[in-house]
């Protein structure tokens, strides 16, 4: 990167994505920060820099990225103990599901595609048929969350999962995950 | 005999009603799809297709139903690409049907080049001609003739900067980044029909996670389609393949606006990922050229991902 200092601030954001793509970590930041040093709130180069976990991306936000590290590393440490549902937990109450960090948003994408698959896998199918198991009076003994009740509101004993998920207009994980917990409470079982 | 002009085009064609259950199905459609018109009558249109077919009709006529505006989707049925293009019906602003228009698709980019080299000869041919004409006759004898001839070659010109285009466009070569509008979920979607095939063969299960669809992207969405659709073919070229692959879509809320997430994620046969998957340096250069991060995980229980992280592509 010698002699290249009269760079303009969009071929330093090009070559650090240039050095990334091609692993080296520490001088794609390098470019990023020069970008930096030129135009200190520049949007994008912020951007990538929290991206990668640099102190100089995380100005104003370090102590927050710092605790988003602590409770990635806790997650995980749930993940080794099988607690998968717990670690997804953790990670989406406490707001780490905004975060710009890439390893973290790799993790939280590992844990939301086992939870959706999880519940593929006990539903038989993504055309298996989910039912109501219980009459409208015990279903009000539960304090279900708004999405849950939308959920069953459209669970009818003839609409498939894939079909529900599609009607439902909710997010597809959500959906899934929502439906994963109603069978899990047996609220919703799963049509012969 | 029908009197509906639909039922003389060669492209299958449905109607359907607010409901998108069909109303009208042409013989086209009764032809390629092997479906009787009686017997398809009332029926919800998405259930005329199967399999990942019918799950992508069943999103975008819900689509387009719902946001009362073109849906467009790919769809594979009896080994036969289609693109379709999902139109509502508007009455005084209010949605009163549904039309569909399948048109097959050409198979395969090789043969698309071949008949973009083929058009070259006489091309060429014409353009000869044509000039002769204008030098011997046109020009000297008769301005009406030079005039038309003159048209003609103009025509001609044009005719060959659209072929030039498209040769680009096959190699890979348009305008370094285009910026159109694009829905990352009809992205995924298409990428994931693309290769259900391949994936089928090989015993991979393809599941897909994104919403009906995002909206409000801006970028090179063709460039993002081809890289996602490389990135999925290399972890099929793996032997052995994996058990299953997940390709999602979501929008981020970040700090300094919203990205977009696409994610290849894949679950082994037997025992575990020691390490993420090693993304093609083609594939890793061209999603650098969108201003997109790249980044792969393993974790001993969860599989692995590869996650594709698009800062700022969201226009809302």
């Amino acid at each position: 990167m010698g002699g290249s200092s009269n760079r303009s601030v969009a071929q330093w954001l090009s070559e650090g994505l240039t050095l990334f793509a091609d692993g080296d970590r520490e001088a794609a930041a390098e470019c990023w920060r020069r970008v930096l040093s030129v135009e200190p709130t520049h949007p994008g180069a912020r951007d990538y820099l929290r991206a990668i976990g640099d102190p100089a991306g995380l100005e104003g936000d370090g102590v927050e990225h710092h605790t988003q590290l602590e409770l990635r590393d806790e997650a995980v440490e749930l993940l080794s103990g099988g607690l998968v549902d717990e670690a997804y937990e953790l990670m989406t109450t406490t707001g780490t599901e905004q975060t710009s960090d890439l390893e973290t948003l790799a993790l939280l994408e590992l844990l939301r595609m086992h939870l959706h698959e999880d519940v593929i896998q006990r539903l038989g199918s993504s055309a298996s048929v989910p039912v109501i198991e219980m009459a409208p009076e015990d279903l009000m003994k539960f304090n279900l969350p708004a999405g849950a009740g939308f959920l069953i509101s459209r669970i009818d004993g003839h609409t498939p999962v894939s079909d529900l998920v599609a009607v439902s207009g909710m997010d597809p994980f959500e959906t899934m995950h929502t439906l994963g917990r109603l069978l899990e409470a047996g609220i919703v079982g799963v049509a012969e | 005999m029908s009197d509906a002009l639909i039922d003389y085009i060669d492209a299958p064609v449905l109607v359907g009603d607010p409901q998108a259950n069909a109303v009208h199905v042409n013989p086209a459609f009764e032809r390629c799809f092997g479906v009787d018109a009686q017997e398809a009558l009332g029926m919800p249109l998405a259930e005329l297709f199967e399999g990942g077919a019918r799950e992508a009709m069943l999103v975008s006529v819900a689509s387009a139903c719902q946001r009362g505006g073109t849906a467009r989707c790919r769809i594979r049925e009896r080994g036969v690409g289609y693109c379709v293009v999902i139109s509502p019906i508007l009455r005084d602003g209010e949605g009163v049907g549904v039309v569909v228009l399948l048109s097959e698709e050409i198979e395969g980019t090789e043969r698309l080049m071949s008949l973009r080299r083929e058009m070259e000869v006489p091309i060429d041919e014409i353009s000869t001609s044509l000039e002769t004409l204008l030098q011997e006759t046109g020009g000297r004898r008769n301005p009406g003739h030079r005039a038309r001839l003159e048209d003609s070659l103009r025509s001609l010109g044009q005719l060959r900067k659209h072929a030039d285009e498209l040769s680009a466009v096959l190699v890979g070569q348009g305008s370094s980044t285009r910026s159109e509008r694009f829905d990352p979920s009809g992205l995924v979607r298409q990428v994931a029909e693309s290769v259900r095939e391949l994936a089928e063969t090989l015993g991979v299960e393809l599941l897909l996670l994104a919403p009906a669809s995002l909206d409000g992207f801006e970028g090179d969405g063709t460039t993002l389609a081809t890289a996602l659709r490389a990135m999925v073919e290399a972890r099929l070229a793996v032997d052995p393949p994996p058990a299953r692959l997940t390709l999602a879509a979501r929008k981020l809320g970040a700090v300094d606006g919203e990205a977009l997430l696409l994610s290849v994620s894949e679950k082994p046969r037997s025992g575990a990922f020691s390490e993420p998957f090693a993304e093609p340096g083609a594939v890793q250069t061209s999603l650098a050229g969108l201003g997109a991060l790249v980044h792969g995980t393993a974790h001993p229980r969860l599989g692995r991902t590869s996650i594709v992280r698009l800062p700022g592509a969201s226009q809302h």
